[in-house]
């Protein structure tokens, strides 16, 4: 704590200094200061692409397809490993459990629908893939939200400069 | 110097001014606790979305009024191997054998075996990513597209494919998500020479199996 009274000895801590620098680290970090809808959990196992898209994410159903697991709106659906999902939770090109959940949340949204008027069902998946995973299963995924009425895919990438 | 800020000023030896002693502790809390509390909602990566759909619900066409069939479709199609890109569409520039077909693999883009290319493309400036030797040319890929974008084959000074937006990829199942975001990125938009904005090239994609 900075010594403000003189005592007998007049050491004064000159803390203006210090203010200046946080007076401009604070507009700095109000300037970038947002509230973004969707949450990305960075880690080793999900790695976003980067790309030039430009447009903005919005709110709907989040799939995070990592080196791990399949995650939808937080909860663990199925595991991946080495890239695939393991042939016992397939049905095809159809992931079971995947399935499961996605009808689950399509059957809420849709009721939600029905009860009010201003809101619609939109279909709409937000997948965060993992830049390594192949392409195999981003096909299933896509196929199994196809079936659960998810048509509309949004591919969430890091926006890189151009 | 150090006599300008109102908190510096001490008493002059005039006599007649106060000592003026700013105490910054209130001031000091505040910084301390708001300066943590924004660094952790700072944010550093901007995200973006891609969209695409599905190819048997709705193609996702801006305008469905069709011109009196002057045209054939275009139907670009990228196909992505690991050997490279594989262009076919009905443009002249692709050099197609007429009538399509499987065969009918029109231009094949290789892969690019430069390690500096590589490492900008695969790492973007990630150090923790080891590029691979060769890999995909996105920069031929898009110069390819933009040449079929601006090809005016019956010469009436207008692109022929100019309403054309949709692209149909195609990789293989073993590719890599990177790669097919990488292939949006290339036919989306460029930016033409001397022009101040950016123009669309094909910007609606629809994913398509692949071929195994």
């Amino acid at each position: 704590m900075p010594k403000r009274r003189s005592g007998p000895e007049e050491a004064k801590l000159n803390i203006t200094s210090l203010m200046d620098i946080m007076t401009i680290i604070l507009v700095f970090l109000l300037k970038s200061y947002s509230t973004e809808d969707i949450q990305i959990a960075p880690s080793d196992d999900l790695r976003l692409p980067v790309s030039s898209s430009s447009k903005p994410p919005q709110l709907a159903v989040n799939t995070v397809i990592s080196k791990v697991g399949i995650i939808v709106d937080g909860v663990k659906v199925v595991d991946v490993s080495g890239g695939v999902v393991g042939d016992e939770y397939k049905r095809g090109t159809l992931i079971q459990p995947l399935f499961d959940t996605l009808k689950e949340k399509a059957d809420e949204a849709k009721a939600i629908a029905e009860a009010r008027a201003s809101v619609d069902f939109t279909g709409r998946l937000l997948l965060q893939i993992d830049r390594d995973i192949p392409f195999a299963l981003v096909r299933e995924v896509m196929y199994t939200g196809g079936q659960a009425q998810f048509a509309e895919f949004k591919f969430v990438v890091y926006k890189g400069s151009e | 110097m150090s006599d300008h800020k109102p908190s510096d000023r001490r008493r002059t030896s005039g006599g007649g001014i106060e000592e003026i002693d700013l105490n910054l502790l209130p001031f000091m809390n505040l910084m301390t606790l708001l300066i943590p509390f924004l660094l952790a909602s700072v944010q550093f990566v901007t995200l973006a979305v891609i969209d695409s759909s599905l190819p048997a619900i709705g193609q996702p066409q801006p305008s469905d009024k069709k011109k009196e069939d002057e045209k054939p479709p275009l139907n670009l199609t990228v196909g992505i191997t690991d050997e490279g890109f594989t262009v076919a569409g009905s443009a002249g520039v692709l050099g197609c054998k007429s009538g399509g077909g499987d065969d009918d693999k029109c231009t094949v883009i290789p892969l690019k075996g430069d390690p500096a290319y590589c490492a900008d493309t695969q790492c973007r400036g990630d150090s923790a990513c080891r590029p691979d030797p060769a890999c995909h040319d996105y920069k031929a890929l898009h110069e390819l597209i933009v040449q079929v974008k601006e090809f005016d084959g019956d010469g009436d000074g207008e692109f022929d494919y100019i309403e054309e937006q949709n692209v149909i990829i195609a990789p293989n199942a073993d590719i890599a998500y990177s790669v097919l975001i990488g292939v949006m990125d290339a036919t989306r938009d460029y930016k033409p020479e001397g022009a101040p904005e950016r123009k669309d090239l094909f910007p609606y994609v629809v994913i398509a199996g692949g071929v195994k």
